[in-house]
């Protein structure tokens, strides 16, 4: 059995529409009003279901499509426009050249790969921050690229479950 | 031979060409939007989209609130009605005193002809969200353009100042606390009406007092309150207790700390001033009849 397959095996099609439902859900759960702590200690949902379709469909996910939904986290924490669509499209860069990578491992050794690309965009949004004259938010915020590498052991199999139901083969 | 790939194999440009373009475009919007204006249609436009997806995150938080105040005890009920009820009563005596005192403060403004205080209305606005960004301390209502809420307003709470309105979309607005780094609002010390500008530290529940030099009048305990000379904050709103002042003479300046009054994070509805404390700025005195004649005679010995 080759060991990049994992669980049953997907036998459909990822749909267009259900891409769109997953980063808007990423979005979502990144907007959650949560008390200070939690915040500083949140994984980026968002940038974590982008990594996984830059991973396994590049073809439909990729740099500007990161890059567009960094604007948007942009936008919803109301910060100087650019700064995580800046992070977010170099992150996505770094994950595309890794990909073929990436899916070689299985999934507990795969996290080993995204906690670098996590980090690499809390450090690209903190040096902007910095710059900028913001205060130093303490060493917790790292936990939350932790947080993210350790979700990513859920994050495929949750994601691919509508490829790994049967297709209908009566469609009306 | 042809080397081009047949087209169900183009993957359009490169991933460093697309690399390059986008850093650049980043760079761009930064630049631009930290100096102008351009973006703010791109602002506006995500938030319309944003919108929706805000309320749905918030809406497990308000559904348990909602939950919360159903479940309530008809013990607490009755205890929270009754607590209330002898407040109201304390605070109507008091209210009786300040009509009274606000008609002879109105009386005497006029004696001495100073301008009289804007009496600042509010709407009440609910906290969609506190800062989903660690770095900076801002919170959205959901409250906003519709709602003729315009940017610069200040934000209150029931003990005192939390901030200020600093952007304004279609039907959120995102207030900048008093904590946010460099922060500023003018006080001055109830006990002493000396002058100041607090700042924010960019963490939460501190603020700083610069610039006081070290033999200034200012102790641990004062209360510093809104001085209204920014046109901002209408005057006489509690900001802050001083904590700690720190007299070291080695340095020219003292290092006094401040706890800011208004709980930020403890309340789930805010008070926007609507009304501009101060409407119109004050108007140059019309030209009085004795003052041209000393003009005259100036220009007489030249």
């Amino acid at each position: 059995m080759p060991r990049f397959a994992q669980g049953p095996e997907l036998l459909q099609p990822v749909k267009g529409g259900f891409i769109l439902f997953t980063i808007l859900a990423g979005l979502t759960l990144n907007l959650l009003p949560l008390p200070e702590l939690l915040v500083l200690a949140r994984p980026d949902f968002l940038l974590l279901v982008l990594l996984y379709w830059i991973v396994y469909h590049p073809m439909r996910v990729n740099i500007g499509a990161a890059w567009l939904m960094g604007l948007v986290v942009d936008v919803a924490y109301g910060n100087l426009l650019g700064q995580y669509a800046l992070a977010y499209a170099l992150t996505a860069f770094v994950c595309l050249a890794l990909r073929r990578r990436v899916l070689m491992f299985p999934l507990w050794q795969q996290t080993f790969h995204i906690l670098p690309l996590l980090l690499l965009a809390q450090t690209i949004v903190l040096l902007i921050k910095l710059s900028s004259g913001a205060p130093w938010p303490g060493p917790l915020l790292y936990l939350s690229s932790a947080f993210g590498a350790v979700l990513w052991l859920w994050l495929p199999p949750l994601l691919q479950i509508p490829q790994r139901k049967q297709p209908n083969p009566d469609p009306q | 031979m042809d080397n081009t790939p047949p087209p169900f194999f183009n993957r359009g440009p490169s991933p460093f060409v697309r690399i390059v373009v986008f850093t650049l475009f980043s760079t761009l919007f930064m630049v631009i939007d930290a100096r102008q204006n351009y973006l703010e249609v791109i602002r506006q436009g995500v938030n319309i989209v944003l919108y929706p997806l805000q309320r749905l995150a918030d809406a497990p938080f308000a559904i348990y609130h909602g939950l919360d105040d159903f479940f309530t005890t008809q013990t607490t009920l009755r205890q929270q009605n009754a607590a209330l009820r002898s407040e109201q009563l304390r605070h109507s005596t008091r209210l009786q005193h300040i009509q009274a005192l606000e008609a002879e403060n109105a009386y005497l403004r006029q004696l001495t002809e100073t301008r009289s205080r804007v009496d600042p209305q509010g709407v009440v606005a609910e906290v969609l969200s506190t800062s989903h960004d660690p770095f900076s301390r801002k919170i959205l209502v959901a409250k906003g353009a519709t709602q003729k809420i315009t940017p610069g307003l200040a934000v209150v709470d029931k003990v005192g100042v939390v901030g200020q309105v600093t952007r304004v979309n279609p039907f959120t607005s995102e207030i900048t606390l008093i904590t946010d780094k460099g922060q500023a609002v003018p006080v001055e010390v109830v006990r002493n009406g000396l002058r100041a500008v607090v700042f924010g530290n960019g963490q939460d529940g501190t603020l700083n007092l610069p610039f006081f030099s070290t033999n200034a009048d200012i102790v641990a305990g004062d209360v510093l309150v809104t001085s209204g000379i920014d046109g901002t904050y209408p005057a006489g709103l509690p900001v802050a207790v001083v904590s700690k002042v720190d007299r070291n003479s080695g340095t020219s300046f003292a290092r006094i700390t401040c706890t800011p009054t208004a709980g930020v994070h403890h309340h789930k509805q805010l008070l926007i001033l609507t009304t501009p404390p101060q409407p119109k700025p004050l108007e140059p005195a019309p030209p009085s009849v004795p003052a041209a004649p000393p003009e005259t005679a100036e220009n007489g010995e030249n």
